[in-house]
């Protein structure tokens, strides 16, 4: 027992570490690109400040102000370039933020204010554009809708994910159980009548998780 | 085995030294990780995890499954998460290798140096850093061998049900997995044909070992509940089988090259291997020697003979693309740690008594070995910097209209793209269409309303498909990311030009707004692309192509020199890739530019994997020097290899017309026809000629 807990201990603080380490260097990720950002803003090099702010936003971690922050500028960088009527440079930092955004995503999803924010001043942006967008010259609007790509990104839905994902290594460590717990002898005990009913019962539920959630994601 | 009589460190240190190894393992692996998605087919593998879909064949459920868990951790974007999954099982393998080499040697020291001199070999490191299937390769590589040894040493029959059920589950990681076979099969014959080949353990293999693969199943599910990608649509029985199998790559992969070409691959091969090691290969070689069991001599030289077998014969991927010879450095990793474990042995025996302290220094120098592997590859490894196939996607992005339509060919384009559509939601304006028709499927609206069928080839139903395309949304914007534009066929009245980094599609009589066309290249992001950091294949193709599109930019607005500087700088990045080369040369004929074109086509001799369209390419730069006849003797050979290549015909077709040999012309051009029906400016001119005839 006292082995088990240690052992557990072990892990846990390895695994600990592990995510301390993915965080930090994230973290600095982060930071380090924030500030090359900066400096380009600063030097109106907004093209290149966009690459670093984008990169900074792109190394995104829990409690980490520079994503915030990178995403203020490139909004700047958008509002600077509406005032010199330059739409391409204001859209290329709005995508940006919302790229970084939906790059970031996991368990949740960082970042929906911004994101509709941004939906909503590049719909601006490209109004008269949009507009027009699906009209062709001969306004065959039946035809034409075949080109309109509808995309489909059937993002996997979280808790789904996660049904999945146990049935998955259920059943795979239900069959290395029922190989080592199931296979040998004593054969014919009632231990052995538990055991066995236990992994394959086990193996059958893990298995359905495992389906049910790759259908249901 | 080769055990050593006295353990070389107190026994406690067995698991807290690697322990702490890994941990700094880790960190180096974390310092030098690609930050986002990597060039190649990481990005298609990344969207498969992310979005439970289905990437090449033969198809990856596994690693797509397994991919999924990492997607969730909230740190860094998903390109990233992935390349962490590489790192995971890159340092598990580590750890598995470390308990091979210490169960066969109980020697620390050896366990260390076999195990962390793998980890920071060159070909095992860039794996680490990025989105691929290897690294889970080789993690079930590793466990397939300690399973074994586990066998051998308890004779448990249960181990070998493990073996099974395991090796279906590396079945469905990666085909290549089949090349254990001959090896085990011959171990578990010398070792117990009686225990494992009756009947009743036989049957309880295959029922586990095919349990495992029952996780295909997964491929007909995630078609049928239309995931973001789903490569092939296996959810019908022959589809199912062609992707399992790797159907449509065989075609390209297997046993596809003359014998020349094989014994090229076996060099270069047998040159990459011994690369990875150096010097320790011959500590393997020994290893080898002192293995005192001749069916694990058998065992290990079965797996790098078939290993070698498979690399060569079965999958002529570029060896830089994929290294298929990670298990042959599994072995040799093994096998060094087996030799220095014996090495050591004897050193102890010549020096215990004499000069202990000489032991020592030579125990802790084997230990510090890795350290020189780090140092020697950290710059090679070191993809930190590495936003390459990010800002090409986001570049190309940037290129197209608003509302516009873009086709893409090839996998350094459409695998970046992918990624940044389906994970970053990049530009969800655009139309986005894959010409082979995997991801973003082109469709059809003819005259009939719908329904549809088509029994043709796939190259004369796409040009249709583009054109129709091309004819009602020419006026948002039609753009083309190709490696080679020049075979396109468009409609009567449009032209393919460069535009940025891609091709846009024009009306001929249409003019087009050249102040954007210039002024795109101040959006482009090219920190990475300009950058300076070791690169791989596709990252040289990547960037290779960012210099020439550039260079060709520059020269079109009159900037010679530093166009040419551009072009040079290309030919240099891409020196192995004669799509380059091809490019380069093709628009410095162009230009006039002769001397320079004849130089790239000498440079690309040597990595030409199509003779034809070497032909084909010398062809083109004797017609624009003038030299008519060796033009058309080259185009003939190029023909002469590839008689269903349109573009070989066709050049040779122009050719002759600008010769004033007409009927000559015609006939190949309608041969052109009968190959490639769809050519409409051919078929102008074929037309044209019947009907001065007829006129006559």
């Amino acid at each position: 027992m006292r082995n088990m807990i240690k052992r557990a201990t072990i892990l846990f603080v390895l695994i600990l570490l592990t995510f301390s380490a993915i965080w930090t260097r994230a973290f600095i990720g982060s930071i380090q690109n924030f500030k090359e950002g900066k400096e380009y803003f600063n030097d109106q090099q907004y093209i290149k400040a966009i690459t670093f702010f984008d990169r900074s936003m792109h190394w995104y971690t829990p409690f980490n102000p520079y994503i915030e922050r990178s995403a203020e500028y490139l909004s700047k960088i958008s509002e600077q370039a509406d005032q010199i009527n330059d739409d391409q440079l204001s859209l290329i930092a709005l995508e940006t933020i919302r790229n970084s955004f939906y790059s970031s995503r996991s368990f949740y999803s960082p970042g929906a204010n911004w994101i509709k924010r941004c939906d909503d001043e590049i719909l601006n942006i490209t109004k008269d554009q949009n507009e027009n967008r699906f009209k062709t010259g001969d306004e065959n609007d039946d035809k034409d809708k075949v080109y309109r790509q509808d995309i489909v990104y059937n993002d996997p839905a979280i808790f789904w994910t996660i049904v999945l994902e146990i049935g998955l290594f259920g059943w795979i460590g239900a069959v290395i159980g029922i190989i080592f717990f199931c296979l040998e002898p004593p054969l014919k005990t009632d231990k052995f009548t538990h055991t066995y009913w236990f992994w394959i019962l086990f193996a059958c539920i893990s298995y359905s998780l495992w389906i049910i959630g790759m259908i249901k994601v | 085995m080769v055990k050593s009589s006295v353990p070389d460190m107190d026994i406690s240190s067995k698991y807290h030294i690697p322990l702490i190894l890994i941990i700094i393992s880790f960190i180096i692996y974390l310092s030098t990780i690609c930050p986002t998605v990597y060039p190649g087919d990481s990005g298609e593998l990344t969207v498969a995890a992310y979005s439970l879909g289905i990437p090449h064949p033969s198809g990856y459920p596994l690693y797509a499954l397994i991919g999924k868990l990492f997607c969730l951790i909230p740190i860094g974007n998903i390109g990233f998460r992935m390349n962490l999954m590489s790192i995971f099982f890159s340092l598990v393998t580590v750890w598995i290798l470390y308990s091979i080499i210490y169960k066969i040697t109980s020697s620390i020291v050896a366990s260390i140096f076999g195990a962390f001199t793998l980890a920071f070999t060159q070909l095992y490191w860039l794996q680490t850093v990025s989105a691929e299937v290897y690294p889970l390769h080789t993690f079930f590589m590793a466990l397939l061998i300690r399973i074994l040894i586990s066998w051998d040493e308890k004779r448990d029959i249960r181990y070998i049900i493990l073996f099974a059920f395991i090796t279906g589950l590396s079945f469905v990681n990666h085909l290549q997995t089949i090349m254990l076979a001959p090896s085990v099969l011959f171990f578990l014959i010398i070792s117990d044909k009686k225990g494992v080949f009756n009947l009743k353990t036989f049957a309880i293999l295959s029922v586990f070992f095919f349990f495992a693969l029952i996780t295909y199943i997964y491929l007909p599910i995630r078609t049928n509940a239309d995931a973001a990608i789903h490569w092939g649509d296996p959810d019908n029985l022959k589809n199912f089988f062609d992707v399992i199998s790797g159907k449509s790559h065989r075609s390209v992969y297997v046993f596809n090259m003359n014998l020349m070409g094989y014994m090229i691959r076996a060099k270069d091969a047998l040159e990459i291997v011994i690369r990875q090691f150096g010097l320790i290969s011959l500590i393997g070689i020994w290893g080898f020697i002192k293995l005192p069991s001749i069916p694990w001599k058998m065992f290990y030289l079965g797996i790098v003979i078939f290993d070698f077998f498979y690399t060569i014969f079965l999958n002529t991927v570029i060896l830089e693309i994929t290294p298929f010879n990670l298990p042959t450095l599994i072995v040799i990793a093994i096998l060094a740690g087996i030799g220095v474990s014996d090495l050591l042995k004897r050193c102890r025996e010549i020096y215990f008594k004499s000069n202990l302290r000489l032991y020592n220094v030579s125990n802790i120098a084997c230990g510090f070995i890795p350290i020189i592997f780090i140092a020697s590859n950290y710059y090679i490894c070191d993809q930190s910097r590495n936003y390459n196939g990010y800002e090409h996607a986001q570049n190309i992005f940037r290129t197209i209209n608003y509302g516009g339509t873009i086709f893409v060919e090839s996998d350094n384009n459409l695998f970046p793209i992918t990624y940044n559509r389906i994970i970053e939601r990049m530009r969800e304006d655009v139309i986005l269409y894959d010409r082979y028709n995997l991801f973003f499927k082109i469709p059809y609206i003819g005259d009939n309303n719908g329904t549809f069928v088509y029994h043709g080839k796939w190259s004369d139903l796409l040009a249709v498909l583009e054109k129709k395309v091309i004819e009602r949304r020419s006026a948002y914007g039609i753009f083309y990311s190709l490696p080679d534009p020049h075979p396109i066929s468009l409609p009567k009245n449009y032209s393919l030009i460069p535009y940025g980094i891609i091709s846009m599609v024009v009306n001929d009589r249409i003019e087009i707004d050249q102040k954007k066309r210039v002024s795109i290249w101040n959006y482009y992001a090219t920190e990475s692309l300009e950058d300076n950091f070791y690169l791989d294949y596709m990252n040289r193709e990547i960037t290779a192509n960012y210099h020439f599109n550039k260079g060709k930019h520059l020269i079109m607005l009159g900037g010679i020199e530093p166009g040419l500087r551009r072009l040079r700088l290309a030919s240099q990045i891409g020196y192995d890739n004669d799509s380059i080369h091809n490019s380069v040369s093709t628009f410095l004929s162009d230009y006039g530019f002769l001397n320079e074109a004849k130089e790239e086509l000498e440079k690309s001799m040597p990595y030409y994997h199509d003779p034809a369209n070497l032909y084909n390419d010398w062809g083109y730069y004797y017609s624009k020097s003038g030299d008519l006849s060796s033009a058309i003797d080259s185009f003939n050979k190029a023909i002469d290899i590839d008689p269903e290549n349109v573009l070989y015909q066709n050049n040779l077709g122009f050719l002759l017309l600008d010769d004033g040999k007409m009927d000559e012309a015609i006939k190949i051009f309608r041969n052109s026809l009968s190959i490639e029906s769809g050519q409409e400016h051919i078929q102008e001119i074929v037309k044209e000629y019947d009907n001065k005839n007829k006129d006559k």
